[in-house]
């Protein structure tokens, strides 16, 4: 279970549209795609591996270090998300679901 | 002359020696479903992993989840090892319904937030699952749920 590519890049200020596929197989969790601001991802996948919610869901408490998210997506389905490249630099993107965040993680690079 | 004694105690090497050599011969097999075999193991050890996490979390709510993922899994690798001869399905079977006994007990040490009862279920599941992936050639297993390197 990972993001495949776990690296994504993208220029400042672009517009981005990211579609983002469950491609799970075997298991019914779904996911999401949360991009955060740099240096907040211990504390959102801390967060999310103690929430109770049944699917992908963005602790209410971090919504502040979120960028951009897609919605929960279940397996089989895809997401779209539409977001501002925001400054040059390094973003971390994670799933919110309790006890992805572990493994389900990448980067966002952004340049100039 | 050897006496009945040696010649039983021969029997019985050899005879080991043949068990050994069959369960080589079956670890070495090419399996029917190799991919849904791979994707099939990684559901017990990604549990492995994700329980780990939510046991640290204290997330007693979501820790049964996982073991309905084990079950999902288990149907998917007993469907995937369903055309492997008899003596393959032998061994593995009761190394999978260990590993399912042990998520169950994952799940009802979190039902009942017993901490204790949990690290001690946690690990009997991972070694369960450790002993379930060893009866697997090293071809189809998965590869250890990790974060990538970026």
């Amino acid at each position: 279970m990972a993001f495949k590519p776990s690296r994504l890049f993208c220029r400042t200020g672009a517009d981005v549209r990211l579609f983002f596929h469950n491609a799970e197989e075997i298991l019914d969790d779904p996911h999401d795609w949360v991009l955060l601001k740099p240096g907040t991802e211990a504390a959102f996948v801390a967060d999310a591996d103690k929430s109770t919610s049944d699917t992908a869901a963005i602790p209410p408490k971090d919504k502040d270090m979120v960028i951009a998210a897609t919605p929960s997506c279940p397996k089989g389905k895809t997401v779209t998300v539409n977001f501002i490249a925001p400054a040059p630099g390094s973003y971390p993107f994670t799933c919110s679901f309790p006890g992805h965040g572990d493994t389900m993680r990448g980067t966002l690079i952004v340049t100039n | 002359m050897p006496t009945f004694s040696a010649f039983r105690t021969s029997l019985l090497a050899c005879t080991a020696l043949l068990a050994v050599n069959c369960g080589f011969a079956v670890a070495q097999t090419t399996l029917q479903s190799p991919q849904q075999v791979t994707k099939s193991l990684g559901t017990f050890s990604r549990v492995v992993l994700h329980t780990q996490i939510l046991i640290n979390a204290k997330n007693y709510v979501r820790l049964p989840h996982e073991n309905g993922e084990v079950k999902e899994g288990t149907e998917a690798l007993e469907n995937a090892i369903a055309s492997e001869p008899a003596t393959f399905r032998a061994k593995v079977e009761p190394l999978i319904k260990n590993a399912d006994l042990d998520s169950q007990a994952i799940a009802d040490a979190a039902v009942a937030h017993d901490d204790a009862k949990l690290a001690i279920a946690h690990a009997a599941y991972a070694n369960s699952v450790k002993l379930l992936l060893a009866a697997f050639p090293s071809s189809v297993q998965p590869p250890p749920p990790a974060p990538p390197k970026n």
